[in-house]
This record gives C-alpha cells, sequence and structure tokens, in this order.
C-alpha cells in the first residue's frame, strides 16, 4: 500500500483499489500498527506515542479497528486471550 | 512574488534567505503560483514548524491543494507497483526509479512535502523496447513510434511519454540528458551500484547519491532555458548535504565528462537559492569551464530536445558506424514515425538541412 500523511490526515491507496482517507483515532491506530497486536495494547502504544490526547479508551480503539476493516486497510485475526490481534 | 518563492524553494537549506510572504498572500495567484511550482509542501512545513505564519484562509486553500497533489501521487506510485508486477512478470526489465518519486522518498523531509506529476524510470537500453510493450499492455499509449526501429534502444534519451486513459503517465529514459551529455554518461555504473527505496512495501532501485546529485544538476541545467525552483531546491539539498563533498562527486563527474555542466548548475542553484555550500564553493572557484564545453551547453540549453545543431554534437562522439546509423535516422525516419506526428518527409529533410547549415554554413 502507498500513503502520504498531511495536517492530521492520511490516505492510503494501492494497485487496483480505492484511495482511502484515514483521520482521527483511526490514524493514531494505523500509524502504530506495524505488526498484529491486541486492542488493548494498541491502546497502551497510543497513550506512549502521543499523551497529549488523553484517555484513549479500548472502545475507541475497537472502533477505529472496525472503520479500518471496513476501508480493508487492516484484518483482525481470532484470538484464545482476546476479542481480536489487529494486522 | 519570485523573490517569495525563490525563499520558499530555499527554506530549511543551509544559508538561505528567511521565508518572505509576498504583500498579499492571499491573492489568488500566489496560491496558484506555488502549485505550479511544487512548493505548497515546503511552504506548509514551514508553517508546521512555525518558521512562517500562513493566513487561515490561505493555509486552508494550500492544504486543499496538496492534499490533491498528494492522492496523485498515490496513484501514480499505484500505478509504478501495477507496472513492477508486469515488469517482474515478463521475466525482469532492468530499471531505476529518478526523479520525482525517488526524491520524495530518499531525500524530501516527508513525502508528503515533495510531489510529483509523473514516474520516471531509467530503463537498461537492451530492455526499453520490451518495457515499452510492457507498458503498452497494461494500456498506455505512446505519442509516436521511435525514428527508426532501434533508435530508442541506441540513441533516444526517452521513449515519448507513455500515457494511460487516467492521465497517468510513465517516462523510460535510456539515459539522463539529451544529446551529448546523456550520451557521455556510463550508464552501467548507474546500475552498477544502486541506492534503494520501498514504495508500498516493494524494493525499487535508484541512483546512488552522488548520481541523484549529478542527474539533478543535469536536469536543472540541461533540462529547460529557465530551471525550475524545485529542481533548484532538489539540488541545493544535495550541495548543503555534508555527505556529499566535491571529493565523493567530482571524479564520478570527471567520467561523465560533465564537470562544466555540474559547475554551471553549482553557480545556478547557490545564486539563485542563496545556499551556503563552502566546499562547493571552494571547488567551483578552482574549476574553469571550458569554452567549447560552454558552447555546446549554451547550444543545448536553447535547443532543448527539438532538431538543432546540439544534435550533431552527439554525432561526432559516436563511433563511426553508429554515427550513419544517428544521422540516417535523423535524415530519414521512418514512415510510421512521420505519420504519426503529421510531418512529410520534406519537414523532416527540411529540418536536417535547415541544422546543416547552421553548422556548416
Amino acid at each position: 500500500m502507498v500513503f502520504r500523511a498531511l495536517d492530521g490526515r492520511a490516505w492510503v491507496g494501492g494497485p487496483r483499489r480505492d484511495t482511502v482517507g484515514i483521520e482521527g483515532s483511526a490514524l493514531f491506530v494505523w500509524l502504530v500498527l506495524d505488526q498484529p497486536e491486541s486492542v488493548g495494547e494498541l491502546a497502551k502504544q497510543i497513550r506512549t506515542v502521543w499523551p497529549e490526547l488523553g484517555e484513549i479508551t479500548e472502545p475507541d480503539v475497537q472502533a477505529a479497528i472496525d472503520s479500518l476493516v471496513g476501508a480493508e486497510l487492516v484484518e483482525t485475526t481470532p484470538t484464545a486471550a482476546s476479542s481480536g490481534d489487529a494486522a | 512574488m519570485e523573490a517569495s518563492l525563490r525563499s520558499i524553494a530555499g527554506w530549511g537549506l543551509p544559508g538561505a534567505h528567511p521565508i518572505e510572504l509576498p504583500a498579499e498572500p492571499e491573492e489568488q495567484g500566489f496560491a496558484t503560483r506555488l502549485q505550479q511550482t511544487r512548493l505548497i509542501g515546503p511552504l506548509l512545513a514551514a508553517s508546521a514548524s512555525g518558521e512562517v505564519e500562513l493566513p487561515p484562509d490561505l493555509e486552508a486553500d494550500l492544504v486543499e491543494r496538496q492534499h490533491g497533489a498528494l492522492l496523485w501521487c498515490i496513484q501514480l506510485e499505484s500505478r509504478l507497483l501495477e507496472v513492477r508486477e508486469a515488469f517482474d512478470s515478463a521475466g525482469g526489465i532492468e530499471h531505476l526509479v529518478i526523479k520525482g518519486p525517488a526524491i520524495a522518498h530518499l531525500d524530501a523531509l516527508d513525502p508528503s512535502v515533495r510531489t510529483f506529476a509523473d514516474i520516471d524510470l531509467l530503463v537498461a537500453g537492451r530492455d526499453i523496447d520490451r518495457a515499452v510493450e510492457i507498458v503498452q499492455g497494461l494500456g498506455a499509449t505512446m505519442p509516436w513510434v521511435e525514428r527508426r526501429p532501434g533508435f530508442n534502444r541506441r540513441f533516444a534519451k526517452s521513449v515519448p511519454e507513455a500515457a494511460f486513459s487516467d492521465g497517468v503517465e510513465f517516462d523510460l529514459h535510456r539515459t539522463l540528458a539529451d544529446g551529448v551529455f546523456g550520451h557521455r554518461i556510463p550508464l552501467d555504473r548507474l546500475f552498477a551500484q544502486p541506492d534503494r527505496l520501498d514504495i508500498g512495501g516493494v524494493s525499487f532501485g535508484a541512483l546512488n547519491p552522488p548520481h541523484r546529485l549529478l542527474h539533478s544538476a543535469y536536469h536543472l541545467l540541461l533540462g529547460s532555458p529557465e530551471p525550475a525552483l524545485m529542481n533548484l531546491r532538489d539540488l541545493a539539498g544535495y550541495l548543503t548535504d555534508p555527505t556529499l563533498t566535491p571529493e565523493t562527486v567530482v571524479s564520478e563527474a570527471e567520467l561523465w565528462r560533465g564537470t562544466d555542466v555540474l559547475a554551471m548548475a553549482v553557480d545556478l542553484a547557490v545564486e539563485r537559492l542563496g545556499v551556503a555550500s563552502p566546499a562547493w564553493t571552494t571547488w567551483r572557484a578552482e574549476h574553469s569551464i571550458d569554452p567549447d564545453q560552454l558552447a555546446m551547453i549554451e547550444r543545448h540549453r536553447r535547443e532543448g530536445s527539438s532538431l538543432g545543431r546540439a544534435k550533431l554534437d552527439i554525432a561526432r562522439e559516436l563511433p563511426i558506424r553508429s554515427r550513419a546509423a544517428y544521422l540516417f535516422a535523423l535524415a530519414w525516419p521512418s514512415k510510421a514515425h512521420l505519420d504519426d506526428r503529421s510531418l512529410t518527409r520534406r519537414d523532416a529533410l527540411g529540418s536536417l538541412a535547415d541544422v546543416a547549415k547552421a553548422r556548416f554554413g
């Protein structure tokens, strides 16, 4: 996938797919997601990297992941320990 | 306004003047000129770093314009990935990514700062005909066929731009400059010592840093009579990179027989943008430009890629059989080539006669 970022937004495209924009909490999730992680771990990473964002809850992260899954930018895999890892 | 644009082109480079906005920056003409010169990225980056304060309406307008340019870059790189897949499926085409995408990923502060309009690939001469076939197989059309079979592979700087129906254009280059200066470049060296860049998870070859500096100098000086501001910024960026000293670059320029091209390009970048590059300024003070080379460079800049005396300069440096084939192709293009360009045989011969008169008359 190819991407560019500007002014708090990012756009992701690639061969034979539409380019989609990402912003808000979905952008932060996408930026930290360099390997499969649980929702809780992603929330922790976002709080560490961007403490100025305030409290990021797991439901916030889950909603962001759902939107990224809807845009076919990430996929989730079920695990025994949690409702799913995003990759 | 031009002084303001120059100050933006120099932003972030050592010694460059601070950014000066025009008296009325919100006038529509300023944003349009920034877009035309591809300088919106550096200006927004300067604004984000707090070095310049933009009127809110102008900033919103520039963000919107840059957004459009970035979407276009994504479309270009997505098409590049498709072309690469096709190259690989056909058994491989030796190529390097050059100019915009390579600079954006390897040299810019961030790829979103350096936008570009098309995709440029340097293709090994032996592969260029196959590369054209593959790109055409993906739906691209060429404006005209080559002058004579084998001309692109042996003599052309590049194949005429391959255009896709969505407006994406691919420039397939055999060498890095038109005419004699492109002919002199030892192309094998470019492919033998490449840099690497990643686009969409795929690794591409690119020119290495000294070669990128030299290509930037050639493009700046020989690419058009009036240097583009973004090209000045590109070259000034290399000249102020502490790892790209004359010691690491000039010996390569000598192999290209292009030290005079380099010297004149250094003058342009330093004078126009006011950047501080002591090592290059010292080298430049010690380097004298050969009058014959100067005449050749000026001729090249004046004539560009059109058929003029500069086209005969290359003939003098070709082996005799190649020279004959080159001159014959100039004088007697194929009928298909003439038809594609809506030219007659008389037009082609007339142009060459004008050149010969200017050269020998």
